[in-house]
């Protein structure tokens, strides 16, 4: 499909695939990947995190202001800080069986107003000082996309040999016989949206390191993309299916698709319906509906 | 053996143990807590008035009223698709997707349409009919409602996107009279949302519709068996949520006199924490309009209290999100058990 998608976008429009589309195409896809990464890992157990694009946006805007004094000590602490707010949300979760959606889009709203009000609503460029390593290119790719992907591949690698990417495959087959086997499963779920929290502050270094400036709102656009990005590839909404392969497919799909809107020349401000559509037709033809005896 | 004769004695039909001479008991928390949030209004009201000298005055409290109009419409919409058991996300979506309808449709200054009150029936009904879509996909395609209606919130913003041309159309004062025009000092729009509120509890409590909206939500499974007619319940339900939407978008555009894209920015918030906060349950079945009412009004009177106070507006957005989790874990919490998995 993304070949077809690849050669359809390059047969409507020739000049696709010219050395400036393909830059931007490299520029929106480490990006999308990132936090589609997040969001696979809590798709992948059955549930959804609304807040990580927003979160994201919030690392973006912390990075900015401590990376000039802090430096590489300063991305980390945002790292830990995004992970954390993961965890967080994770554990009132789990805690208050409360459903995943709810809590993560009231992380929506704390973590987009926590970055405006830090921000105080505008944007403002990135003086890499120390960290200015991160932000080189090696062949026009800034070291930061390089270093995420380069995670995004060890990633791939624990889902498939380590006991927790077992268990997180046990958990969103089937949370109540994973628990009966032994499994925490309130743990695997916590750590799925730590995950999620960490790729989340993965993406907002990947976007400062690119554009060198910092904003309050700009990954939150991406919420949908992501989603919409992990569910094409093949992850379905309802768990324990899907993986990292299909959703590195899933963003460049994505990636192709926004950089050819362009390219065709389709307005920007329709892009959100194409997105919304498209979101709701990949869930609808991956949701495994058997799974689920009422759907609310 | 005894003793648990004794426990089973004790339990009582919501399989609370009574501790025997507490003051709290089952029957009074019951009604405590269908009385909590019109205490917990009139509470912060009154630590309000004591904080801070303009809380109390008529011309803040017209304010209040006036910012209560549309959300007290949105809480209609979505406190019936809450009882379902679902949830609506689309909210400001399909508000400004109205919006932008209207202002383009009316006396504008963009182009020489000018329909009156027919611009807002136009209005209402492109607002119904994201409902009915909504609807349809939720309850034909079977795909969780979060999802659809979250689709569906972007397709909105992109329609007002594509609707706002070079400049964004400024409506004539004429077309929006009815709408800011005051009656005692306070805009009419309010006493329409009045009306809304209502109509909203009658339809609950009084008709076949309301009666299956609550048996849906209490269990979906038996309600079916018993002959409602579950889908087209939903897709009813939906639809009537759009198109009150779609009357918000139109408040909306009668307050700014002019269209916005973000103009329904933080709407959503509000409004789930309002419904949630008044005693609607997430799950579904239980609560009704009128005390999702009270719920919004906490809501307002609260951001009223953050602006007197002089509250960062960013900060405030972040607030009314903190209070969506909290609203939502507090309201939820006696459901929790063990083994129970909810995604």
């Amino acid at each position: 499909m993304l070949v077809l998608l690849v050669g359809g976008v390059s047969l409507l429009e020739p000049n696709f695939l010219n050395a400036a589309s393909l830059r931007t195409l490299a520029e929106q896809f480490p990006l999308i990947f990132m936090l589609a990464l997040g969001q696979m890992t809590v798709i992948l157990l059955g549930r959804i995190d609304l807040s990580n694009a927003a979160v994201a946006s919030f690392a973006a805007i912390v990075m900015a202001k401590w990376i000039p004094d802090f430096g590489v000590v300063g991305v980390l602490a945002v790292l830990a800080i995004t992970t954390l707010i993961g965890v967080a949300h994770g554990w009132l979760h789990v805690r208050a069986q409360t459903a995943s959606f709810m809590i993560t889009l009231g992380g929506l709203g704390v973590w987009s107003g926590l970055a405006l009000f830090v921000s105080e609503g505008r944007s403002f460029g990135v003086d890499p000082g120390f960290a200015s390593r991160l932000f080189d290119r090696t062949f026009g790719i800034p070291n930061a996309a390089i270093f995420a992907i380069a995670i995004a591949a060890f990633y791939a690698y624990a889902l498939d040999n380590t006991k927790f990417g077992r268990r997180l495959y046990a958990v969103g087959n089937g949370q109540r016989a994973a628990s009966m086997s032994g499994v925490h499963a309130e743990r695997v779920v916590i750590a799925g949206f730590a995950l999620s929290g960490f790729f989340s502050g993965l993406a907002g270094l990947v976007l400062i390191s690119w554009l060198e400036i910092a904003s309050p709102t700009t990954a939150n656009a991406l919420l949908l993309p992501a989603i919409a990005a992990v569910i094409l590839g093949g992850t379905a909404i309802t768990g324990g299916v899907g993986g990292v392969g299909r959703t590195l497919v899933g963003a460049l799909m994505i990636a192709v698709l926004r950089v050819g809107l362009d390219v065709a020349g389709i307005e920007t401000s329709i892009q959100p319906i194409i997105f919304g559509i498209l979101a709701v037709i990949s869930v609808a033809t991956t949701i495994d509906r058997a799974r689920l005896p009422v759907i609310k | 053996m005894e003793s648990a004769v004794d426990t089973a004695q004790k339990k009582n039909r919501s399989g609370v143990v009574d501790r025997g001479g507490s003051w709290l008991t089952p029957r009074r928390r019951r009604r405590l807590a269908a009385w909590g949030p019109v205490l917990t209004l009139l509470l912060l009201m009154l630590v309000l008035t004591l904080l801070n000298s303009k809380f109390a005055t008529a011309a803040n409290l017209k304010t209040v009223a006036n910012q209560s109009a549309i959300p007290l419409v949105l809480g209609v919409g979505l406190a019936m698709v809450i009882l379902l058991g679902a949830i609506d996300l689309s909210i400001e979506g399909v508000m400004v997707a109205a919006m932008f309808s209207i202002a383009l449709l009316a006396a504008n200054n963009v182009n020489d349409n000018d329909l009156g009150v027919l611009a807002i029936l136009i209005g209402l009904g492109i607002g119904a009919s994201f409902g009915l879509a909504n609807g349809l996909v939720n309850a034909y395609l079977r795909i969780p409602s979060f999802m659809v209606t979250f689709g569906t919130w972007f397709v909105g913003i992109g329609v007002a996107q594509k609707l706002l041309g070079r400049q964004p159309p400024r409506i004539d004062l004429e077309a929006r009279s009815w709408v800011i025009e005051q009656r005692f000092g306070i805009q009419q729009m309010f006493y329409i949302a009045l009306v809304v509120v209502v109509l909203g509890a009658v339809v609950l409590r009084f008709t076949r519709l309301g009666r299956h909206i609550y048996a849906i939500g209490g269990n979906e499974e038996l309600a079916a068996q018993s002959g409602v007619r579950v889908r087209r319940v939903k897709v009813t339900v939906f639809a009537l949520a759009g198109m009150l939407s779609g009357l918000a978008g139109a408040f909306a555009l009668g307050r700014a006199g002019v269209a916005d894209v973000t103009a329904s920015q933080g709407r959503l918030f509000t409004t789930i924490a309002g419904v949630v906060l008044g005693g609607t349950l997430l799950s579904g079945g239980r609560g009704g309009v009128l005390q999702s009412s009270v719920g919004i009004v906490i809501m307002i009177v609260l951001r009223n209290g953050m602006i007197l106070a002089g509250v960062d507006p960013f900060l405030q957005d972040a607030a009314e999100g903190g209070i969506v989790i909290a609203a939502v874990i507090a309201m939820n919490w006696s459901s929790r058990a063990k083994l129970r998995v909810v995604a």
